[in-house]
């Protein structure tokens, strides 16, 4: 029983994170902690994928005279590969997101979700920090790809 | 090895970035820009089909690296038609004037129309791409685009926008794992080369594994019930023109990926006897199509009902997929297609009717009839196919999925697809009758008059095409669907 866990132990490591992550996309109040929620999630998959390349007695796979060409002296590289797109594809999500929480934050003032809903269901005049509802925003230099104050609302 | 469907994503891929780099100092260009760029990927999308559609598929190695071990582009009838579809309605909707489509003419620097090519880069990829990890990479293009575009609607829809990215992500999330799950078990990412692989391993736990995660994790982008959570409030505050593409093209990307990589890749075998996914499928399917139907009718916003009128449609081509007979595929697939003509159309009609009244309230609608007779006309159209009565196209595809529903034996689900059309009348219905037969309440309708022929002309197009799909049916069904069907459902 023992070895079962300590053989997988990197795959309950990987599930906790994975747990951990969801936990905070959808538990969580704070918009903010539920990016980090995000973030947690998808490096939990990055794990698991670098885990499965991982193999015993084998080397960077580089071709080294010592080992010859026996691909099972190396480690695979694909999962790797894999992986830097992903994370970079990560990086972009991250950015959005954050571009957005920047969005919301000029708006209403707060990152908590249940203020920031109740000031869009309710009165856009009652409880008013930061920007009016009805005033474009300004434009967040950082990412000129999220909304730029056209307030259509 | 054909150039044509590296093409497909590639040409509108150029036109967002040139459009982006000539809207920093012309941005009225940049809308001539991503037009022509969609019109070319159109023009490639019929050649790819035409010349699918009774021989075998065209295949593309990107770097001249042969599959498995290269990256392969894969156009064949199946994926033609979607990429058919998408480049159609994109060129629609690139064409849709900016005021009324983004609510708001794009500033230099404001790249909206660099990003619409963008987001049609991405569902293009998705059809086309004949590789687990790069339709990954594909979905994620897609799906960056839209969450900046959806939050181009002002507060509301920064906030739907973001708790769509967070769900979006936890979807894509799930897909990766399950492709983990699939290349630990296989050691191949290409779909041809898995599906052979496959049968050798499909007894292991991991494998269905595989299967959930995938289904799963491609259901929150089709936003199939309960998944749909994200659809509602993105799809009502996006600007129309954008809407107008994500309830018509974007959300059937994850539907397409479903049908290929369930039954391309894992095979019904495996999904529709050994584990019962295409079961789940049908089931939550039906679900969707009551709770978005009775959704539907409780919205007083006109986009709002639209939105949760999708949620009900896509658990219509949900039930389709799931039936996992040809018949019930075939109507999932036209039902893709009508689909995107109807509710692209509806949209747009709610873009001219908002640009010429600011009004977005159904009840503010009444007597809308008489002020825009045509563009009213074109409404009523469409209404009557989301009904699903001839002479429209949405007959065409109900009667497939009913049929397909009877031929598998599963009589609740008939009942449930013949039954939500009478839902679905009430809602249309009513609009209907109000918006014709209503005397004019709002002072802002007395000065009312039809839109411009940019607004109208793309909604009396899509009008027309509904007419024209329901005459070509058995064409289409015939030459190109049936073919598609029998491809991935053999013998059953």
């Amino acid at each position: 029983m023992a070895e079962f866990f300590a053989d997988r132990y990197v795959y309950f490591f990987v599930l906790a994170l994975l747990s951990i992550g969801l936990y905070g996309m959808f538990a969580m109040r704070n918009l903010a902690k539920k990016l980090v929620g995000m973030t947690i999630f998808t490096t939990a998959i990055y794990l698991f994928f670098i885990e499965g390349s991982v193999k015993d007695d084998a080397t960077a796979p580089i071709i080294t005279p010592a080992y010859g060409v026996d691909a099972t002296r190396y480690v695979d590289p694909l999962p790797h590969l894999l992986i830097l797109t992903a994370i970079v594809v990560g990086v972009g999500i991250v950015g959005v997101g954050l571009a957005l929480l920047v969005r919301i934050y000029q708006a209403h003032g707060t990152l908590e979700e249940n203020e920031v809903v109740a000031r869009l269901s309710g009165s856009p005049r009652a409880g008013r920090r930061g920007h009016a509802l009805d005033e474009p925003a300004q434009a967040s230099s950082g990412g000129g790809d999220d909304g730029d104050g056209e307030d259509g609302a | 090895m054909s150039a044509l469907p590296v093409l497909l994503p590639i040409v509108p891929l150029i036109a967002g970035v040139l459009a982006v780099l000539v809207g920093l100092y012309r941005p009225a260009a940049a809308q001539v820009v991503a037009t022509l760029g969609m019109a070319g990927a159109l023009g490639i999308a019929l050649t790819g089909l035409a010349q699918v559609i009774d021989g075998a598929p065209l295949r593309h190695e990107v770097g001249g690296w042969p599959p498995p071990i290269g990256i392969e582009y894969v156009l064949d009838p199946l994926s033609g038609f979607l990429a058919v579809v998408i480049a159609g309605i994109g060129l629609l909707a690139v064409l849709y004037p900016a005021k009324a489509g983004l609510g708001f003419v794009p500033r230099a620097g404001l790249p909206a129309y660099g990003l619409m090519c963008l987001l049609l880069t991405g569902l293009l990829g998705v059809v086309v791409s004949g590789d687990l990890f790069h339709l990954f990479v594909f979905l994620e293009i897609y799906a960056i685009s839209t969450y900046a575009l959806v939050a181009l609607g002002g507060d509301r829809a920064v906030f739907a926008s973001f708790r769509y990215l967070l769900l979006g992500t936890a979807g894509s999330g799930l897909y990766l794992l399950g492709v983990g799950f699939i290349y630990f078990m296989t050691g191949s990412l290409n779909m041809a080369d898995v599906a052979g692989l496959l049968p050798a391993v499909a007894d292991s736990p991991t494998i269905a594994a595989a299967a959930a995660l995938i289904t799963v994790g491609l259901g929150v982008k089709m936003a199939l019930f309960p998944l749909h959570v994200w659809l509602p409030d993105a799809h009502t505050n996006a600007p129309p023109a954008i809407a107008a593409l994500l309830a018509a093209v974007q959300v059937k990307a994850g539907a397409y990926a479903i049908i290929r990589i369930n039954y391309g890749v894992f095979g019904p075998g495996l999904v529709a006897d050994d584990l019962p996914i295409a079961e789940l499928l049908t089931w939550f399917g039906a679900a969707g199509i009551l709770v978005g139907s009775v959704m539907a009718i409780l919205q007083t916003d006109f986009k709002r009902l639209l939105a949760y009128s999708t949620v009900a449609q896509l658990g219509y081509i949900g039930v389709g997929i799931g039936l996992a007979n040809p018949i019930a595929l075939i109507g999932a697939l036209l039902h893709i297609l009508n689909h995107a003509v109807m509710k692209s159309g509806l949209f747009f009609i709610a873009g001219g009717i908002y640009a010429q009244t600011k009004i977005k309230e159904i009840p503010r609608m009444s007597g809308l009839g008489r002020k825009m007779p045509l563009l009213m006309s074109g409404f009523a159209i469409m209404a009557v196919s989301m009904v699903g009565l001839p002479p429209t196209a949405g007959f065409i595809s109900k009667f497939y999925l009913a049929l397909g529903a009877i031929e598998g034996g599963r009589w609740p689900v008939a009942v449930v697809i013949v039954g939500s059309s009478l839902l679905t009348a009430v809602y249309f219905v009513r609009l209907i009758e109000r918006i014709f037969t209503g005397e004019v309440t709002d002072p802002k309708l007395e000065e009312a008059h039809e839109p411009g022929p940019r607004i109208l002309g793309p909604v009396v197009l899509l009008a027309g095409s509904l007419l024209v799909i329901f005459l070509a049916n058995v064409w289409i069904v015939d030459a190109l669907l049936a073919p598609v069907a029998e491809t991935l459902l053999p013998g059953r």
